[in-house]
Order: C-alpha cells, then sequence, then structure tokens
C-alpha cells in the first residue's frame, strides 16, 4: 500500500514536470480573445456604427498589436 | 503594449452606404505578437435599411441620434414601436464602454404599442466630438438586432466678420459758377 502510494507520488510528480516543461516551452505573448464576430443587424444607411473587440494579454510577455488593416 | 495581465480592445469603424439598403460582411486582420495565434480575423456584418418606418418588429422614430454643443447635455429619447403580433422585449447587446447612459423599456412592448429608449452622454465624456453606436436585440423568433449611430457633432465655428470702415458720403453734384 505504501509502495503504491510512493509510486502513485512520483509519477504525478512526473506528470506535473513534463506539463510545466511543455508551458514553459510554449510561453511568450499570448493573446486571449472571447468574440470575434459581431452582428449589428439593422443599420441606417448612410451612417457610423462602431464595435470594440476586447481582448486579454496573457502568457509571460507584453502583447503588442502590430497592425489591423482591412479586409 | 498591453502588459500581461491587463486588457485592450480594438474598435472597428463602418461606414454604411446611403442609398444601398441590404447586407453587409466586413473583416479586419489583425497581426499580433501571441506566435501561435499569428494572424486572426474580427468579422462585422448588418444589414443597412433606408427607412426606419419600414423596419420588423420594431419600428424606430429615428436610425440615429445627434446631439450638438447646446444640447450635448440633454436626454434624446428614441420611440420604438412594435409592428408585430407578439409582445417584445428589448436588452442591450454592445455600448460604447464610458460614453453613454442607456436606458431601455422594462416591460414588454405590446403589439400595437409604442415605448420610449433614452439615451444621455455620460457626464464624465469630455469628448467635443464623436461617433459611436449602440446595440440592442428584441426577443422575437429570430433575435433582431437594431444599432444606434449616436453622434455629438462637432462645434460649429463661425468665420470672424470684421467690419469695414465707415466712409463719409461723397458729394458728387457739379457746382457751376454763374
Amino acid at each position: 500500500m505504501r509502495n503504491t502510494i510512493l509510486i502513485s507520488l512520483s509519477a504525478l510528480l512526473l506528470i506535473s514536470v513534463v506539463v510545466l516543461g511543455q508551458e514553459v516551452k510554449g510561453t511568450g505573448a499570448k493573446l486571449f480573445i472571447d468574440q470575434t464576430s459581431f452582428d449589428f443587424g439593422y443599420v441606417l444607411g448612410g451612417e457610423v456604427v462602431s464595435h470594440s473587440f476586447f481582448f486579454l494579454s496573457k502568457g509571460t510577455d507584453s502583447l503588442k498589436i502590430l497592425k489591423v488593416q482591412p479586409g | 503594449m498591453v502588459a500581461v495581465g491587463d486588457s485592450a480592445e480594438v474598435e472597428l469603424i463602418y461606414s454604411s452606404t446611403k442609398g444601398h439598403g441590404g447586407p453587409f460582411n466586413k473583416s479586419a486582420t489583425v497581426t499580433c505578437n501571441d506566435n501561435d495565434r499569428g494572424n486572426f480575423q474580427l468579422a462585422l456584418k448588418g444589414k443597412s435599411y433606408e427607412n426606419p418606418d419600414s423596419l420588423t418588429p420594431l419600428t424606430l422614430s429615428a436610425g440615429a441620434v445627434t446631439w450638438d454643443q447646446q444640447t450635448r447635455s440633454k436626454e434624446a429619447k428614441l420611440v420604438v414601436k412594435n409592428v408585430s403580433k407578439s409582445a417584445l422585449k428589448m436588452h442591450l447587446i454592445s455600448q460604447p464602454y464610458g460614453y453613454l447612459k442607456i436606458s431601455l423599456p422594462d416591460a414588454d412592448i405590446k403589439p400595437g404599442k409604442e415605448k420610449e429608449i433614452k439615451v444621455k452622454i455620460d457626464s464624465s465624456v469630455k469628448d467635443v466630438e464623436f461617433k459611436k453606436s449602440f446595440t440592442f436585440e428584441v426577443n422575437d423568433s429570430t433575435g433582431t438586432r437594431y444599432t444606434v449611430p449616436t453622434i455629438l457633432a462637432k462645434p460649429v465655428i463661425m468665420p470672424q466678420i470684421q467690419s469695414a470702415p465707415v466712409v463719409a458720403p461723397h458729394d458728387t453734384t457739379t457746382k457751376t459758377n454763374k
């Protein structure tokens, strides 16, 4: 029983290290955004409408929006 | 640059063409330094219309709300009328953060009845002019949405009129000596 617990703990520690290793490898700036499209519905012709898409900076480096281009 | 843990926004602005009613689909490509994400697209869609009276299931008394520098502190009212056969309820989908105070009718709008949407510029807004919009949705079978442009018109600068110098009238009659 004691041996089983020790083996389980070791396995758990090994898995944690491996997972952590993978996270460290894939870091840098990370953008999280939950909405990438918006439906205005009815819009009066000839008028200007706008919508803001909010995002979060995650990861380990600051996020930079380098360019926003129509199309 | 957005620090880790902070949030930011990308505002997309669409100018619809007058006289060309119908659906539109527009997109913008965003490039950032998230190497796993690469470029990604933000999409906008909607339906341009010409006459607020022609909409269903709600008609609007006006397609946009406008203030000028004299009226900017006043509450604007937009009348919506339910032209469908079912009671409808409205809820706000999107509004420009920190710009407007929007009050939609609390209760259902019964068929054939009218209610008011009240819109006021937030007292903290210092902008001299802006063009923003808000979107609401009704609970009909298709979740019809309406986006209302809200405009604060920029101050009109009157040209300075300089007064011309006053010139005494000149006597042009010919005098003859007899």
